[in-house]
């Protein structure tokens, strides 16, 4: 145990806990001679400093990504808003251009039965940084937001020659996914 | 060849084995070199059976039972027959009415024997040279544990040799040491111990970030983060070193970079216990409350997990706070 740490930490009122002080280790750094001396008013102790106890002949690995299960349970819940339209004056031009914001939301609340994990912010986050990464999510998008300026452009998703433009990002225990999307529509004449 | 104890009942004598010997303890106060108190323990042939976070210490029943496979080595027993006798011994022992300090063990030919000081035998014949009582042992032990630390006391056959050896004995004395903010000498011999495990092995990443927890414990920051990035140097990959370069950051009050330091823990590490702990502290520092709530909550969910004897004081002691700073936050976040 880290010596002359005061265990148990004062009562702190409700809206101070995010302005907690750094303790001891803070008044060390600057003015030393030992962290030991603490502020007792962190309701959080200071950690010991982590040290090696025996070199590991063997490391593990941890890598986390979304399960292929995953992405099924998170887009059967996304909430979907569309913004766009054809770019002005596009129609007398001989390929037709059509722009569009899909904001697509999947708030971890409301689809929380399905997966293991909590549904809170530290979850969320992980989760959109996954989906950041994750080449399957960029062809999901793909699809979705083809589907939608298909209807913007009234024609058929495979006639649309899409650009996408993928920010992920969470928001609570929501993932938000903003996309936005340029089309192209070649004319087909005759 | 079999244990025999005289006067034999259920009690047990607890209260007489609640005292804790290091390695390096037992070592001194048996003559024994540590190096072999080490195999003894990782063969399983004499193991330490206290545990205090992640080392290991000998009780006093540990003690006996190393004097006694030590004497009957010396008297010429095959390792297997000795190992035969303190298994016996083992279990015989805690069913021994005496407390320990009145016990007497001695050695006849085929047989480990334990009696009581007031009902000693009188028939020694053909005794080892194992013959000793537990309360002179005891009393033996209690001024070997209060002995001075001297520099080049130990025989070279206790001396660390390797860079290894120096680091693991580096530990010892850090754990000797205790912390004691007036202990400067107990200081100064573990940050020796490291830096001579450095010396020999520049390379060694532990001992480059133990000795950096031990500067920034007495405040050396800066000092310490370069013990951090040395040891990073050697071991990319080595969590601790990340772990308390994080701390730092929160120390110093770069809040943001301790966030980002813990989230990089918790992506190699997402179990990491300190990484949720961290991580937790600095988001509370920069406002995100919500998400501090989450960590924290996988902080106490995970020490509650841990086996008993891995939840020291002082963890147990941060999950308390927490779980209480948990309460706080549901409050004021509406959870």
């Amino acid at each position: 145990m880290r010596p002359g740490r005061k265990l148990g930490g004062s009562w702190r009122p409700l809206d101070n806990v995010g302005l907690v002080t750094t303790p001891s280790r803070k008044t060390a750094a600057k003015k030393a001679p030992s962290p030991r001396e603490r502020d007792s008013a962190d309701p959080l102790g200071d950690p010991p400093w982590a040290r090696v106890q025996r070199v590991q002949l063997i490391r593990r690995e941890v890598r986390e990504v979304l399960s292929p299960g995953a992405l099924e349970v998170l887009f059967e819940h996304v909430d979907l808003v569309v913004e766009g339209g054809e770019e002005l004056g596009g129609r007398r031009t001989a390929d037709r251009r059509f722009y569009a914001t899909v904001m697509v939301t999947i708030d971890l609340v409301r689809c929380r039965s399905c997966f293991r994990e909590p549904a809170d912010e530290a979850t969320a986050r992980r989760v959109a940084e996954l989906m950041e990464e994750d080449p399957r999510v960029e062809q999901r998008l793909r699809t979705l937001a083809g589907r939608e300026l298909a209807q913007l452009a009234d024609t058929e998703p495979e006639a649309l020659s899409l650009v996408l433009e993928t920010g992920v990002r969470a928001a609570g225990t929501a993932v938000l996914l903003d996309i936005d999307v340029q089309a192209t529509l070649a004319n087909r004449r005759g | 060849m079999h244990v025999v104890a005289t006067n034999v009942s259920p009690i047990s004598a607890a209260s007489d084995d609640e005292s804790a010997y290091s390695f390096r303890e037992v070592s001194r106060l048996l003559a024994l070199p540590e190096r072999r108190l080490r195999y003894w323990s990782q063969t399983g042939f004499v193991v330490p059976s206290v545990r205090k976070g992640e080392r290991r210490f000998y009780s006093f029943r540990d003690l006996i039972a190393v004097k006694v496979a030590k004497g009957l080595l010396e008297g010429g027993l095959p390792l297997r027959r000795v190992r035969r006798q303190l298994e016996a011994l083992r279990t015989t022992l805690p069913r021994v009415r005496a407390p320990l300090h009145e016990l007497r063990i001695r050695c006849e030919n085929d047989r480990v024997v334990v009696d009581e000081v007031a009902h000693r035998f009188e028939a020694d014949s053909g005794q080892l040279v194992l013959d000793f009582e537990v309360k002179a042992l005891r009393e033996e032990a209690a001024q070997v544990v209060s002995l001075p630390w001297v520099d080049g006391d130990d025989s070279s056959e206790h001396a660390p040799e390797t860079a290894y050896e120096w680091f693991s004995f580096a530990q010892e004395l850090e754990e000797e040491w205790d912390r004691a903010p007036a202990d400067t000498e107990g200081l100064s011999r573990v940050r020796h111990a490291y830096e001579a495990a450095l010396e020999l092995d520049p390379c060694l990443a532990a001992a480059w970030t133990n000795l950096g927890g031990l500067l920034a414990e007495i405040g050396q920051i800066e000092e310490a983060r370069e013990h951090f990035e040395e040891a990073l140097r050697h071991d990319a990959d080595q969590l601790q070193a990340r772990l308390n370069l994080a701390e730092l950051s929160l120390v110093m009050d770069r809040h943001e970079a301790a966030v980002r330091g813990y989230r990089d823990v918790l992506r190699r590490d997402p179990d990491c216990i300190e990484g949720h702990y961290g991580l937790a502290r600095a988001l509370l520092q920069t406002g995100g409350k919500g998400e501090a709530l989450a960590h924290l909550e996988r902080f106490r969910i995970a020490v509650d997990r841990l086996p008993g004897d891995e939840r020291d004081p002082e963890l147990q002691a941060r999950r308390e706070q927490a779980k209480s700073v948990i309460e706080t936050l549901r409050t004021e976040l509406g959870r």
